[in-house]
Order: C-alpha cells, then sequence, then structure tokens
C-alpha cells in the first residue's frame, strides 16, 4: 500500500507495516487479519471530530510509530514473575494463564486441569483450532466500524480462547505483562464462551514496570448462553507511559446474568468500551468501574448497552477519582429498542475531584423507543468534603490517611457490585493504598 | 502542671473582622470539670472548634497551652494524637466509613503517633464491645457506616463512644445534651461520669442547666460575648438557671 500523506506516523506504521508482520504472526483463514487491516487503512485512528471519540482523540493521543510486536521477546523471567505476582488475586485460588508482550508463556502459567473449563493459546491453537473457537471468533465484534476491534484483528499475536461446559469451580486469571523496550503495539484477543446454565469467573491483570511504551489493544468476546453467568473483575495497571485500548463485546443468551467489573490506575491513556447486546429476554447486565488516576493520566471509559429484546436489566455504576491534572471520561449509551419493553435500566456516573485542574467528562445517551420501560441516569462530580476530613482527622487520623479512607468509600459504591468478598476486600484495599501509592511513586 | 492554660485568646472567623472571643483566660486542672455556659452566640461552639483545630478561624492573640505545649501550633490529628478530644454538637455521617474500621484506624493512628503498639484485632474487639455495652449501643449500629441512619442521640452516644475508645486527656463536650431526651441524657452522662478520672480533665460546653444535673462539674464559667464574666461553683449554674443570662450579658456589653 502507498503512503497517505494524510496518515499520522502510528497511522503509516500501523498500514505499511503489515505485510510483513503477517508471517511472523499466527495464521488462519478464519482470523480475517486482511479484511481487518483494510478496515483499518480506511477508518484510522478515531479523532475528536467523530462524535463517540470526541474526549479522546487517538490521533493526537497514541503520539508516534508504535510498531506491532508479532515475535516473542527475551525477557527477565524473574521481572515477569515479580510483576506477575503484584496481581491483586494472589491470594486466592485461581488457575492463570500469563502472556508475555503478547504471547503465551505455559512455563509461567498454571492452567485449569481439564474439566469444565478449556482454555486455549490462540496462536497455539490457530491451526487446528476446535469448531468453538473458529466459528465464535471474530462473530460478537463488529469489525468494519472500529478502528480498536479492526486493528486488533489485524495485528492479534495471541490471546486466550475459554469454553466453559460446567460450572467451574476454580476462577481463572488472565495476567498481560508488558516489558520495557522498543516502543510497540501489542494487540491480543480473548474470547469466552459460556455454554447454557454454565458459569465463570475470570480475572484479568494488566501490568507493566512503569517506563514501558508500548499500546496494548485487547478485544474480548463473550458468548453467554441461556441462564449461564460470567463474573469478571480485570485491573488495570498498565505502566504510566502506556496507551490501553480495551473493547469488550458480549452477546447475552436468555435468563443470563453478565458481571463486569474494572479498576484502572495505569496507563497514561485508556480507553475501555464495552458493548452489551441482548439476544435473550430476563436477562441482567452489570457494568460497574473504578478510574484512580493522577498526574496527567487520560482515562474513558465508553458503554454500549443495547437492549433489543424485552425483559432485561442493566446497571452501570462509574466511580472515578481524579488528581493532578487527570482526564476522566465516561460516556453511557443506553438503546432501547421499540419492542424491548419491560426494559430496566439504570446508569450512574461520579467523579471524585482532588485537584483544582481535575476534569470529569460525561456524556449519557438515551435511545429509548420502547414506551414501558424504567430508564434512569445520574452524573455528578465534587470535591472531597472538608467537614469530613475535618472529623476523621478530629479522631487523630492524619490527613493522607483520612484522604485514602473517603476515597474507598466513595469508590466503595461500585466495589460493592463485585459479587466475590475476597475480591472487593482486596479491591478496596487497592483504593485505600492508591493515594499514598501514586503520591511516593511506589 | 495544668491540662489547658488559655490565656488572653481572641479569634475571629477567617475573612471576617468581627472578633469572637475577646479575650478567654481558663486553666483546667487534671480531675476537673468545667462547665462553659452561655446563651446562643456568645462564642461556646468557637471555643470548642479552635481547641480541635478546625481552620476558619483566626486566633488574632493570646495562647493555648496543653500540658506545657502549644496547642495552636499543632495540627488537628496532632491534637487528638496527644488526648483533645471534641464531642461534636452535630456528629456528622460518613457514607462508606464502617463504624468499626473508623474506631479502629483512629485508635491505632493515635497509638502510632504515640509510638505504641497498635491494638490486634480481637483486642480492639473486645475493647468496643466492653464500651459499647456501657452506653447500651447495640453491636448492629457499629456494623453501620459512621453515624449513618443514627437518631440524634444515638449519634451523640457513638461520641461517647468514641471518647471511651480513645481514652483523651482532655475531653470537649460541645453541647452533649442537645436533642437528648430525659433517658437518652442519662445514659449519656453515665458514660461520661464513667471516664472521669483524677488524670483526665473535661469541658462541659451548655447551654442549659439541666446536663449539669446529671454532669455535675467543679467549676461553672458563664461566657458572654466572648468573655467569661463570671466563674463559679456548680451552683452558679443554678443561679442562673433562676435569673436567666440576662443579668450577666448586660454587665458584659
Amino acid at each position: 500500500m502507498s503512503a497517505n500523506p494524510n496518515r499520522t506516523p502510528a497511522e503509516e506504521t500501523f498500514v505499511s507495516g503489515f505485510a510483513a508482520a503477517e508471517a511472523a504472526l499466527p495464521s488462519a483463514d478464519w482470523l480475517k487479519r486482511k479484511q481487518a487491516l483494510a478496515a483499518f487503512s480506511e477508518l484510522g485512528l478515531p479523532h475528536r471530530r467523530i462524535e463517540a471519540w470526541k474526549y479522546t482523540d487517538l490521533r493526537n493521543l497514541v503520539d508516534g510509530a508504535y510498531p506491532a510486536q508479532t515475535e516473542t521477546t527475551l525477557v527477565d523471567v524473574e521481572q515477569v514473575q515479580s510483576l506477575a505476582q503484584q496481581s491483586i488475586f494472589g491470594d486466592l485460588g485461581r488457575s492463570t494463564a500469563v502472556f508475555v508482550d503478547g504471547r503465551f508463556r505455559s512455563e509461567l502459567s498454571s492452567l485449569p486441569s481439564k474439566g469444565a473449563i478449556e482454555l486455549l493459546s490462540i496462536s497455539d491453537a490457530a491451526e487446528n483450532a476446535p469448531d468453538w473457537l473458529s466459528n465464535t471468533l471474530g462473530t460478537v465484534v463488529p469489525q468494519e466500524d472500529d478502528a480498536v476491534s479492526a486493528l486488533n484483528t489485524a495485528y492479534m499475536s495471541d490471546g486466550a480462547a475459554i469454553h466453559i461446559t460446567g460450572e467451574s469451580k476454580e476462577p481463572l486469571e488472565l495476567v498481560f505483562v508488558h516489558s520495557a523496550g522498543q516502543p510497540r503495539t501489542v494487540s491480543q484477543r480473548v474470547l469466552v464462551v459460556v455454554d447454557a446454565g454454565a458459569s465463570c469467573e475470570l480475572f484479568e491483570t494488566h501490568i507493566a514496570p512503569a517506563d514501558a511504551r508500548y499500546v496494548s489493544t485487547v478485544v474480548t468476546e463473550v458468548v453467554l448462553g441461556d441462564g449461564a453467568t460470567f463474573d469478571h473483575v480485570k485491573t488495570q495497571r498498565d505502566g504510566a507511559e502506556a496507551v490501553h485500548l480495551a473493547n469488550l463485546h458480549a452477546k447475552l443468551g436468555a435468563d443470563a446474568t453478565f458481571n463486569s467489573f474494572s479498576a484502572t490506575t495505569g496507563g497514561r491513556v485508556s480507553r475501555q468500551q464495552a458493548f452489551v447486546e441482548y439476544a435473550g429476554e430476563h436477562t441482567t447486565a452489570n457494568i460497574s468501574g473504578v478510574y484512580l488516576l493522577s498526574g496527567t493520566q487520560h482515562g474513558d471509559s465508553t458503554l454500549v448497552v443495547d437492549h433489543a429484546v424485552p425483559n432485561c436489566v442493566s446497571r452501570e455504576m462509574f466511580k472515578l477519582v481524579l488528581d493532578d491534572q487527570a482526564r476522566g471520561i465516561f460516556q453511557g449509551k443506553v438503546m432501547v429498542r421499540p419492542h424491548a419493553q419491560k426494559t430496566d435500566g439504570k446508569q450512574m456516573a461520579q467523579a471524585l475531584l482532588l485537584g483544582p485542574d481535575a476534569e470529569f467528562d460525561s456524556k449519557p445517551e438515551l435511545e429509548i423507543f420502547a414506551d414501558d420501560v424504567v430508564c434512569g441516569h445520574g452524573a455528578t462530580a465534587g470535591e472531597l468534603d472538608e467537614e469530613l476530613l475535618f472529623y476523621l482527622r478530629a479522631r487523630g487520623i492524619p490527613k493522607d490517611q483520612a484522604m485514602a479512607l473517603l476515597i474507598a468509600a466513595f469508590v466503595g459504591e461500585a466495589v460493592e457490585e463485585v459479587s466475590n468478598e475476597a475480591v472487593r476486600d482486596a479491591l478496596n484495599e487497592m483504593a485505600t493504598n492508591w493515594l499514598t501509592t501514586h503520591k511516593t511513586g511506589a | 502542671m495544668s491540662i489547658l492554660d488559655i490565656k488572653n485568646l481572641h479569634v475571629k472567623i477567617e475573612d471576617e473582622d468581627t472578633e469572637i472571643l475577646r479575650g478567654i483566660d481558663l486553666t483546667v486542672n487534671p480531675g476537673e470539670v468545667h462547665a462553659i455556659m452561655g446563651p446562643n452566640g456568645s462564642g461556646k461552639s468557637t471555643l470548642s472548634y479552635v481547641l480541635s483545630g478546625k481552620d476558619d478561624y483566626e486566633v488574632t492573640d493570646g495562647s493555648i497551652t496543653y500540658k506545657g505545649e502549644d496547642l495552636l501550633e499543632m495540627e488537628v490529628d496532632e491534637r487528638a494524637s496527644a488526648g483533645v478530644f471534641l464531642a461534636f454538637q452535630y456528629p456528622i455521617e460518613i457514607p462508606g466509613v464502617p463504624t468499626m474500621t473508623f474506631l479502629r484506624t483512629a485508635l491505632n493512628a493515635q497509638r502510632k503517633a504515640r509510638g505504641e503498639e497498635e491494638l490486634t484485632t480481637p483486642a480492639f474487639m473486645k475493647l468496643v464491645r466492653e464500651k459499647s455495652q456501657m452506653l447500651k449501643i447495640r453491636q448492629e449500629m457499629l456494623k453501620r457506616p459512621v453515624n449513618v441512619g443514627f437518631s440524634g442521640g444515638e449519634k451523640k452516644r457513638a461520641e461517647i463512644l468514641q471518647m471511651a475508645v480513645l481514652e483523651p486527656s482532655l475531653c470537649v463536650l460541645d453541647e452533649t445534651d442537645s436533642g437528648l431526651d430525659i433517658d437518652a441524657l442519662k445514659i449519656v452522662a453515665e458514660g461520661v461520669n464513667a471516664l472521669r478520672s483524677p488524670d483526665r480533665a473535661m469541658v462541659v460546653i451548655t447551654h442549659y442547666q439541666r446536663l449539669l444535673e446529671y454532669i455535675v462539674p467543679d467549676y461553672v464559667h458563664v461566657l458572654s460575648h466572648g468573655r467569661i464574666v463570671k466563674s463559679g461553683g456548680k451552683e452558679l449554674a443554678l443561679e442562673l438557671e433562676e435569673s436567666g443570662y440576662e443579668s450577666f450579658t448586660e454587665q458584659a456589653a
């Protein structure tokens, strides 16, 4: 393809680098890389003149060439292990699949024993994929209109394909580690297929050293069968220089329960999108999250919930704590189709601004075409209450500790949405420690 | 050595010109209970806030010495750790912070500041259970966030529970009787009286004489227009009850 003068260096590298990269990436027809690359070269990186991206202009924010990572990197195993051990899920019984710089590392992982849960590395499985993988991957994601998904599909180097056929007793954690090195883009994919009546508890950890410079794209596709349950908790603790672009696409059967929670403290820029589509009635989707950002961090949560069928429930609860010049964005779109009667949708986004230069942008969008529904949304932004701070300090609690308590209390309402108590405790601890961690740079 | 020594204290609200306290002198020794009485607007609550270190108040003259140290030089939390406790007139609700977490964090922060070992969870639980029984505080209340959903009386009892757990040297009670019915008042007073000891002092701020029937003071001071206009023994409270504040406030005007 010829160079296009209107492309940014990042876009040009993505488009012109494909031919060389393709040979080194896992190969299979059903991956549909070429179509995805064609879609990306049409779309380019999203920018502020596209309404859905007006607060997160990737053309500006992805500030140079980040060539795609295709090969396995040589890494310091001890460093990777010490990063992986910082996972907040460390004290829980669980299996782990560890990915380093976009490649599955079996020697660092402890996979579940065969049973109700099957986990495959996408690169290992590419040539000889089971039907549930090759027939499903790419079907939940609309390729044509989302540049992040297109880029991810064109360049995905690896990822986890998970198939749950019954009740999996033990949670599973996906750990995505990045190492320091040349600027690069790492694209990974997750596919979760939960059969009818089956359940899955999935943790996801993204972690890297502070100085690692990378763009991480992660596209997750979730397909829930009728009566299936999915509990998802993600911590995004990417390095301070990282750009994290994550799309979560879920298609939910009838009587299903979908819970997804994310805690974000990392990354220079992050955009986490969730697209939820109801394919069956009497299903509940609960999407919640916490952002704890400081410095000049930019965190964007964009949700699109499509009530395509009647009698479904959606809940969105996001809490953002923004210090210094940090910027938090919440965009929540709820669509209720004409026949989706008895839809019950609620949305709340609240920000706590710790610094005078912190900024919160909230854009709720309700498109309701049915007449018998209950839908509501709210957004607030405020500062720490001085009276509360004084009360705590008047009992001997030092100022930083008092602030940390109030921050944990503020985000607690979102953390409450997580069903696993041990995980809630770990998240509360993470929120309580956040202020000291970011003030001291520890 | 006195616990509290206030000399010629002048205080105004920040960014305003009017002085609220206009030369207070008060010495409180260990074991003593001092009542400060006065009409609304006489500066009672201001005195309590200045002792606890609230922003918004500016000391323009005078000094406050606590156990030989300059109290005004200490941060809010340092004062608390040194043993100064203010029972608030209007205790605020803190959604999301469980009462037990709050109590344990406060107690251990104070112990740490004093160079003492932190209390273990079982030892802490035992301590709170004992103190809450005395104040007839149900365990269910302790599971709630701080003061959230508490009635007025429950909030006041919770303040005294905090005081009992933290064991301060100087207790300042700001209108602890306001909003209490007679039964709640008795429970609170019992809790306070149980804390009276030879090495602890109390400053009880109140509008009405009623509280002083249950918490009997050693000294009574009448505050008017930012000055102590009369001091005496506990009988002064009864005198006030009969003649009202007017005879005193006229002297001060």
